[in-house]
């Protein structure tokens, strides 16, 4: 984990209670996310350390055994590289009509500051299938729980208004039966 | 001035790679790499990532911590977008 990387990425994001109940959703997309640091694959992760010890030329599978600490960087899915987002046109969301009521399986960039931490969140979100777009979906009214790691924790607390999810970050969709 | 954005094809913007050590321990040695945002007299900040180039991560560090400080060159830093 030595080479020096320059990574551009995307996140997901989502909009909150501040921008208004009534208000028409605006034109969305994805943003634009680029950092510094050594960065190595590990699964389908990509760790990037902004911060390391000198001497630290290990392999994260070592890292991991040893319970030793990312002391600061972010981790990030492998597929959340600018390049790759509209690789992921996939068939899964093809037959999900908009305003449908979904269940949305992901996974999350997480920022990692002393801990022995190498790999993304898994969350779960709910809401309503608002938007189909190129790279990214729309979710209205959404409930987003972080499954792992443990504990479970709600994210973010408060339900947000909107959620705009990479395409490429998605795991599976489907339809909430009730 | 303080820049807040990190794009490497930018003259002004200096990648730099620190070595360091922090205020408690001066065996253990760190290394950093970000670009070079501001610098006074006792301390310098290093940006780490950015959102639509604004910075969002960064680090002060103070002078007397600092070990080593090089500037990195563009063709020495792998790209991955």
């Amino acid at each position: 984990m030595n080479r020096i990387y320059n990574i551009k990425y995307t996140d997901a994001y989502y909009i909150d209670l501040s921008y208004g109940h009534n208000k028409k959703l605006h034109k969305t997309k994805l943003s634009e996310h680029e950092a510094y640091g050594y960065a190595e694959k590990y699964g389908n992760n990509i760790v990037i350390a902004f911060i390391k010890e000198e001497k630290d030329d290990r392999k994260i599978s070592d890292k991991i055994k040893r319970k030793e600490h990312l002391i600061k960087g972010i981790i990030v899915p492998d597929t959340s590289i600018l390049s790759k987002l509209t690789s992921f046109k996939r068939n899964i969301f093809k037959n999900i009509p908009l305003g449908s009521e979904v269940v949305v399986n992901w996974r999350d960039i997480v920022i990692v500051a002393n801990q022995s931490r190498y790999d993304c969140s898994t969350m779960y979100t709910e809401g309503v299938f608002f938007r189909n777009e190129e790279d990214h979906i729309v979710l209205k009214n959404p409930e987003t729980i972080r499954t792992y790691p443990t504990p479970v924790t709600n994210h973010p607390m408060e339900k947000p208004l909107f959620y705009v999810i990479p395409k490429s970050f998605i795991v599976d969709i489907s339809p909430v039966n009730n | 001035m303080e820049k807040n954005n990190l794009k490497k094809e930018r003259e002004e913007n200096q990648i730099v790679e620190i070595i360091l050590h922090d205020d408690s321990n001066t065996i253990k040695k760190y290394k950093c790499v970000g670009v070079l945002m501001k610098e006074n007299e006792k301390t310098l900040r290093i940006g780490f990532n950015a959102v639509e180039n604004v910075v969002k991560d960064y680090l002060d560090i103070k002078k007397k911590n600092i070990v080593d400080i090089k500037t990195i060159n563009p063709k020495e830093i792998s790209s991955l977008f």
